[in-house]
């Protein structure tokens, strides 16, 4: 193989993370032509309106549901399979769902790389520190406190839904902002802070703010799915840490951490053969727990 | 047990194809807007937790 060759084997993107941002790209296709599908004319209410196929609606209005007994208005129970559907592939693989098919986290993403590029990034290299300036990550300390701000902000969605007519995140969803084409004062403002946050800091929401997540992140602990590090083949490069997109400190040590969103980026970053792999726990096999 | 890394995308997609049709299929199918007419799977799933049929 030639030098030029072998640099353009390099310069394509590895299989798996390919797929990953093809399921994330049809992700954001579907959410869009649902939100263009609310917006034009005819039958356009054939399965509720475009809140009714978010999966948090499901759980905004879930207290309504089981005290009351309705749902809310602008959601129905289409919320509930889609929700149900999200905490089958969280009750398997954790907070898979965050880091696959979100289309806000797709989006995300994309505005990071965009960051990237608009300020100095010429050429990506997996696992290299980039020269950019944005995304920049926040200092540790605060870092480390605003997380808690999306279980706060779940806690006070989830007391508000019981006595609320609307879903609590109506009136101020991302999700809405970006894919409704129903805007108002309010989303407008919303869509413009998401996309200065996010060009600011990589998955700026899904760290501190999405609800959602924060509700999806007890699965890291108990899904039987996950990333394993080889402790005795880990050489603690800080590879692994480049690539995370949720700015997981010691990401190989922290597999099963509350923010991980499984998006498997570690594992495709990693030199070392077999050193970050993916594992099922089973029965049979209680000490890899 | 070691798992393929490219199964991982099929395991996930699959997995949240099938909750989706089960939770479809137990009921909870798109209705129009909030309200009380959308309560209807409300019964079996007390009468499924509790075992009283409502």
């Amino acid at each position: 193989m030639t030098a030029r060759t072998k640099t353009k084997a390099q310069k394509k993107p590895t299989p798996l993370m390919t797929i990953r941002h093809r399921i994330q790209a049809f992700a954001v296709l579907a959410t869009f032509l649902l939100g263009l599908r609310h917006v034009l004319p005819g039958k356009a209410s054939t399965g509720g309106s475009f809140d009714a196929f978010c999966p948090f609606g499901g759980i905004e209005t879930l207290l309504p549901y089981l005290f009351r007994g309705e749902t809310l208005k602008t959601t129905n129970l289409l919320n509930f399979a889609i929700l149900f559907g999200v905490l089958g592939v969280s009750l398997v693989a954790g907070r898979a769902f965050c880091g696959w098919l979100c289309p806000l986290g797709a989006l995300q993403e994309k505005l990071a790389r965009l960051a990237r590029k608009l300020s100095g990034e010429k050429r990506h290299i997996r696992g290299k520190k980039s020269a950019a300036r944005f995304p920049m990550r926040l200092p540790k300390r605060v870092d480390k406190w605003a997380r808690y701000i999306k279980y706060l902000l779940l806690g006070i969605i989830l007391w508000v839904s019981v006595t609320a007519v609307y879903p609590p995140l109506h009136f101020l969803c991302p999700v809405r902002a970006v894919f409704s084409f129903q805007m108002t004062g309010l989303l407008w403002s919303v869509l413009i802070t998401f996309v200065v946050t996010s060009l600011l800091v990589e998955r700026f929401w899904c760290k501190y703010l999405c609800p959602l997540g924060a509700a999806l992140a007890i699965f890291n602990k108990i899904a039987p799915l996950r990333l394993r590090v080889d402790d005795h083949k880990c050489v603690d490069c800080g590879r692994c840490d480049v690539e995370c997109p949720m700015d997981i400190a010691d990401a190989h040590a922290n597999s099963r951490d509350l923010e991980c969103i499984q998006c498997l980026e570690c594992l495709e970053t990693c030199a070392l053969k077999d050193t970050v792999t993916l594992e099922m726990i089973t029965i049979q096999a209680p000490h890899d727990a | 047990m070691k798992i393929n890394e490219r199964l991982f995308p099929t395991i996930i997609i699959v997995t949240f194809v099938l909750f989706l049709l089960i939770a479809l299929l137990l009921g909870f199918r798109p209705g129009h807007g909030g309200g009380p007419s959308s309560a209807a799977p409300a019964p079996f799933m007390l009468s499924w937790l509790g075992g009283v049929v409502l």
